[in-house]
């Protein structure tokens, strides 16, 4: 019995990739079932030094015997316990940090790309969509419905940027005070950050850095 | 406090420590590495014996008086951790036992001891940490925790310091002691190393970083710990602001357009058009009434 090993092979996987990993079923499946091995173990356990102490000569009440397991067999007893935690420690990690990366993707780029659904389990996709539900709920009532809370996720530099248009099919888009810009794949524009914030968080224009743009 | 959904604590927390038993530990035999080759020798099993899995086993533990306790105890003899048998176990087990004084620790690992302390404090620069663990400090600062914790528990359980006679007490008082100095130099030894000329140098090669055609920095990076690869990735992203900042200036930072809105809804009583559907996930503001154009600080009348 290995102890806690599986659920460390799940981090690594974790730590090893730059967004997230593919879902590795398998190997939550190993610690779900290590988790079980290790109750059925304990179980065994306690219902032994249950028995040996309830059972002997050394039980009777001029003895006084110590309540609870022996002695010796605590360590025991008290490894089985840890490694549960451990390994459910792991798995709650594991599935934290890519709900995380989930809920962060959702207000980065308001959708799931589909080149990164491969990478999800089932139940993560039908989380995000839910999530997304309930976060656009949110955000078109109640008394600050008049914000955008997509916008400005990180500190504003400045107020015009220079982008390049990446994808196609875009068509024109008015802008508060540049007029209307026609956004064909390729060409470069400037424009107010607050306007195109959204397609550049969705890939669609690609932010140009100010070394390119000069 | 590390948290408990951290992956970087989780993972430093698997640093080996060796520990003794200080009773004879029940089933966990196989924990010992020559346990394989003691138990071919005395002919006994490899694998420990479930309790009560067996009914051989139960009819051993089922006859009465002594002679079934003794029985009892040569049947399971072979399944028992020996006390003071050396065996190296993850942080995160032995904190446990520590805390309940089932296990002594007899040394911190190799690479916290005093000669990898002197090493550090001689010349932190150019030692490779990545080598010992990756989580060098992070697990060196657990490691110190767990000592430090140990070494309280066993004075809070034995108050009477030095009062006893029992030469056992002595001896293990004097572990006491040695243990809180290590973990005392550790913790010296940890923050000089990580707060010192180590991370001078860290921050000199985030400089140094950012023209590749010169320098290259990954024989450096290679030899950093995780939790210096991070400040090392901080300190470039600082690095190439800097650099950015005395290229092109600075500019005159916009408000946000959040901002903005709030502060027009605010003056005229919501009738705002918001760039309507510049929410990507939809949120439009049809409806929400006309148009107005915004006059933007950075930006002068619009």
């Amino acid at each position: 019995m290995n102890y806690g090993q599986r659920g460390r092979e799940l981090l690594l996987d974790l730590k090893r990739s730059d967004w997230l990993p593919p879902y590795n079923e398998d190997c939550v499946r190993a610690v779900l079932q290590e988790i079980n091995s290790h109750t059925e173990e304990l179980t065994v356990l306690v219902r032994a030094s249950n028995r040996i102490a309830g059972g002997g000569p050394t039980s009777s009440s001029s003895s006084a015997p110590p309540p609870g397991p022996a002695i010796e067999d605590r360590p025991s007893l008290i490894l089985h316990d840890v490694s549960i935690r451990r390994n459910k420690r792991c798995l709650l990690a594991y599935h934290a940090h890519r709900i995380d990366k989930l809920r962060s993707l959702r207000w980065e780029t308001g959708m799931l790309p589909p080149g990164l659904k491969f990478v999800l389990s089932e139940s993560e996709v039908d989380y995000f969509n839910e999530y997304d539900k309930l976060a656009s709920r949110h955000g078109l009532s109640g008394p600050m419905q008049m914000y955008d809370w997509t916008a400005d996720q990180y500190p504003p530099e400045e107020n015009l940027v220079q982008v390049r248009v990446v994808r196609d099919g875009l068509g024109k888009v008015e802008t508060e005070y540049c007029g209307t810009v026609e956004l064909e794949v390729g060409s470069t524009h400037y424009l107010p950050r607050g306007d195109v914030e959204h397609l550049i968080r969705s890939g669609a224009l690609v932010q140009l850095s100010g070394e390119e743009s000069f | 406090m590390p948290g408990y959904y951290d992956i970087d604590t989780i993972l430093a927390e698997e640093e080996l420590l060796t520990v003794k038993p200080k009773f004879p530990f029940a089933h966990l035999a196989h924990l010992d590495p020559d346990y394989t080759h003691r138990a071919s020798y005395n002919g006994g099993r490899k694998r420990p014996r479930r309790e009560g899995g067996g009914g051989e086993d139960d009819g051993q533990i089922d006859d009465l008086g002594k002679k079934r306790t003794s029985g009892r105890r040569q049947h399971r003899h072979h399944h028992h951790l020996p006390e003071g048998t050396k065996i190296q176990m993850p942080l995160w087990v032995v904190d446990r036992w520590a805390m309940l004084n089932f296990v002594g620790i007899p040394a911190p690992p190799k690479h916290y001891r005093q000669r990898m302390r002197e090493r550090l404090e001689a010349d932190a620069v150019h030692m490779n940490l990545c080598n010992k663990t990756d989580h060098y400090f992070l697990a060196g600062t657990i490691l110190v925790n767990l000592l430090l914790r140990t070494v309280h528990v066993h004075r809070r359980n034995n108050p009477t310091r030095g009062g006893g006679n029992n030469a056992s007490s002595e001896a293990e008082s004097l572990a006491m002691e040695r243990l809180s100095h290590d973990a005392r130099s550790i913790q010296s030894s940890l923050l000089s190393a990580m707060m010192g000329e180590r991370l001078c140098r860290n921050f000199d090669w985030t400089l140094s970083a950012l023209d590749a055609m010169e320098d290259d920095v990954s024989d450096w990076v290679c030899r950093l710990s995780t939790l210096e690869r991070r400040m090392f990735g901080r300190g470039l992203d600082a690095s190439g602001a800097v650099k950015s900042w005395r290229e092109y200036g600075s500019g005159r930072l916009g408000v946000s357009l959040a901002v903005l809105k709030g502060r027009t809804a605010t003056a005229g009583g919501g009738a705002i058009a918001s760039a309507a559907g510049m929410t990507p996930t939809g949120a439009s503001s049809a409806g929400m009434g006309r148009k107005r154009r915004v006059v933007t600080p950075a930006m002068g009348d619009a």
